[in-house]
């Protein structure tokens, strides 16, 4: 534009098209480390998915004859103990690991949602009730309830990602409940009740859309932690019942005794683990400044 | 009963003796206490007419708007809008009655939802009230966006992406969507920058000249009011002490109070304001725990310390009453105002130049 812009041609000048969310989407997309954590993620759940046709053997495949053999061209991470082929392991590890920690933040999502829901709209009594309770519950160590819950209900995969979930729970319940309160109470969602919009137009439309996000972030950062956790219980011996799905955590206690011999049978589960967990940390931030950019800054 | 209209047609909006308590939690084992944000305040508003609401910060005034709009319940009183009582409405006949009083929100950074673009916040009142179709409703946010001064691909466009000037003239663009007949203005300038003051204050007044809209128009700022409005109310600690037109109540402030937020208006003619003597109130706004019996004024009253008996204001609630020409003030020694020939003429207990504020 050439020439001097006057105030109100500046005012009047012509507006980008783009909705909110492909406005976030392009924030994360110019957010280079979340962007890598994704295409890690993307990675490891296609590995997962895929690991019947690109795992070279399968999970349980090989003999005490093969046990613990360095890497080769036909073993390429290795063998363990009892001749399994590492790689293959990790792979197929990768969906139960990875299978528990989504579906458990899931549930906890779910649950804590509703309870945050409940919490806030019913204020007074329900509320203080639900979040005294919510308190107590966070004041247990998450790893600790997860071990009581295992130890009570058994090691299926259900029963994990229930113990899982449940240590959650109350970090959503309490996340979603403020962030209800804080976005009802906000001007723009009194301006609407003031055009005369319903109070359920005004929940579904404003008050939901605007209190998820912080929700969404929270989840993804949860599922980092919970990789962790369904590991560490793994690592305790608490992993899937069914000794012959593999999972990464089980792999490393199974290695343990071995570090001195083969060093990379522990590594290369650890760095699985670690690889993930900051991979799930990298997308909740970058969901996290995609969708408040005003934090970021 | 009303004091203070001049009219004789049935006001578009009544509200008569509003009171708006505050329940305050005090703790777990303490009865709440109640506050009163606003005591048995009466405005009424006519058709195709801007009543200018003025008083200091806390003096009840958006609270008034907001227990008005149904924001906010009221503890007794009545709001009757074009011969409805509110109160005594169905939830769905309020909703109706919603189309046609609007609001338009002090901070513009606030009202909008951050989701929305603006078309879809604008067309969202036509939406609510079942008001055209969808290309109807596009073509209106439109003529609507072209009316508060913005160009129509602005509906595009999210709030983060706008100025506070252009927000609120989006939020009055919302307001104007359902074709209401009052519009409700809570301090819409106040957050705004001078330049861009001016700007949406002559966009209210054009909309005054060309349609036929009633305001209701809340502010701090007596100088604007002068501009923008035939009549006004003044509030103090959550009760009317004066109402009347405009120019009458700038030019003879019939209140003490009135008196010292007209003094506080910056003259533009240079001897004019070399001659403005501003009264500085003494004091602070009572607590709202412990309200002051009598006249809610009368602790930081310049004409109470002037009077030679003045018990009673400190004794007895002071009335609103009609003074003539429209005019309803209360307070007991309100002939004295009238007996001098000029506001400046009366000389407050303590005065300084021009420096020193109300607020």
């Amino acid at each position: 534009m050439t020439g001097v812009t006057t105030l109100s041609q500046a005012e009047k000048a012509a507006p980008s098209e783009s909705s909110f969310l492909r406005q976030a989407m392009s924030r994360f997309l110019a957010n280079t480390p979340a962007v890598i954590g994704a295409l890690l993620l993307l990675a490891f759940v296609a590995a997962g998915l895929l690991a019947p046709w690109i795992a070279p053997y399968g999970p349980n495949e090989g003999g005490l004859g093969d046990a613990l053999l360095p890497p080769s061209v036909d073993h390429l991470l290795g063998t363990d103990k009892q001749g399994r082929d590492q790689l293959s392991l990790i792979l197929y590890g990768g969906r139960t690991s990875l299978l528990l920690a989504i579906s458990s933040v899931t549930v906890a999502l779910l649950a804590g949602g509703v309870l945050g829901a409940v919490a806030s709209a019913f204020r007074g009594t329900v509320d203080a009730v639900i979040m005294r309770l919510v308190d107590v519950w966070l004041a247990i160590p998450g790893m600790l309830l997860a071990l009581a819950i295992v130890a009570l209900l058994g090691t299926g995969l259900v029963q994990i990602t229930i113990a899982v979930a449940v240590t959650n729970v109350p970090v959503f319940a309490r996340l979603f409940r403020t962030s209800l309160a804080e976005v009802s109470r906000s001007e723009y969602i009194e301006a609407t009740r003031s055009v005369g919009a319903s109070e359920m137009r005004i929940f579904m439309r404003h008050t939901l859309p605007n209190a998820v996000s912080p929700l969404i972030v929270a989840a993804l950062l949860a599922m980092a932690s919970a990789v962790v956790q369904v590991a560490g219980l793994g690592f305790l011996g608490l992993g899937p019942a069914d000794r012959l799905v593999p999972e990464w955590g089980t792999m490393l206690t199974n290695a343990s005794s071995y570090m001195r011999v083969a060093p990379l049978l522990t590594v290369v589960p650890c760095a699985a683990i670690v690889i993930t967990a900051i991979s799930f940390n990298l997308v909740g931030d970058g969901l996290q400044e995609a969708f408040d950019p005003q934090s970021a800054r | 009963m009303r004091l203070d209209t001049t009219y004789d047609a049935a006001p578009l909006l009544d509200a008569s003796e509003v009171t708006v308590d505050f329940t305050e939690k005090r703790g777990l084992f303490q009865s709440p206490g109640t506050v009163r944000g606003v005591n048995k305040a009466s405005i009424t508003v006519a058709r195709g007419e801007t009543l200018g609401l003025v008083g200091e910060s806390g003096s009840g005034k958006s609270t008034l708007a907001r227990a008005i709009m149904g924001l906010t319940p009221i503890t007794s009183g009545r709001v009757v809008f074009d011969g409805k009582d509110l109160a005594r409405l169905s939830n769905q006949e309020r909703r109706r009655v919603r189309r046609r009083m609007q609001m338009v929100f002090q901070n513009p950074y606030s009202t909008l939802d951050p989701r929305m673009s603006v078309g879809e916040t604008v067309a969202e009142p036509m939406i609510v009230h079942g008001l055209g179709n969808p290309k109807r409703r596009r073509e209106e946010v439109a003529e609507l966006l072209q009316t508060v001064g913005l160009n129509a691909d602005f509906a595009g466009r999210y709030p983060d992406a706008l100025s506070g000037g252009q927000r609120q003239r989006v939020s009055l663009a919302r307001a104007l969507a359902s074709q209401p007949e009052l519009i409700v203005a809570d301090e819409p300038i106040s957050a705004l920058d001078v330049s861009i003051q001016a700007q949406i204050v002559n966009l209210l007044r054009r909309l005054q000249r060309e349609t036929a809209l009633s305001f209701l128009f809340i502010t701090h700022d007596l100088s604007i009011v002068q501009n923008i409005s035939q009549r006004v109310a003044v509030m103090y600690f959550g009760e009317v002490v004066e109402t009347g037109p405009s120019r009458d109540v700038c030019s003879t402030p019939l209140h003490p109070y009135s008196a010292a937020l007209v003094s506080a208006i910056p003259r533009p003619n240079p001897a004019l304001e070399k001659a403005r003597t501003q009264i500085v109130l003494e004091g602070e706004v009572p607590s709202r725990v412990n309200p002051p019996s009598g006249c809610a004024f009368h602790t930081r009253c310049w004409l109470k310390q002037r009077m030679p008996d003045a018990s009673v204001c400190s004794r007895v609630v002071p009335a609103l009453r009609r003074m003539g020409n429209g005019r309803a003030v209360a307070c007991h020694f309100a002939e004295t105002m009238t007996q001098a020939s000029e506001p400046h003429a009366v000389r407050a207990g303590r005065m300084s130049g021009s420096e020193g504020n109300l607020t």
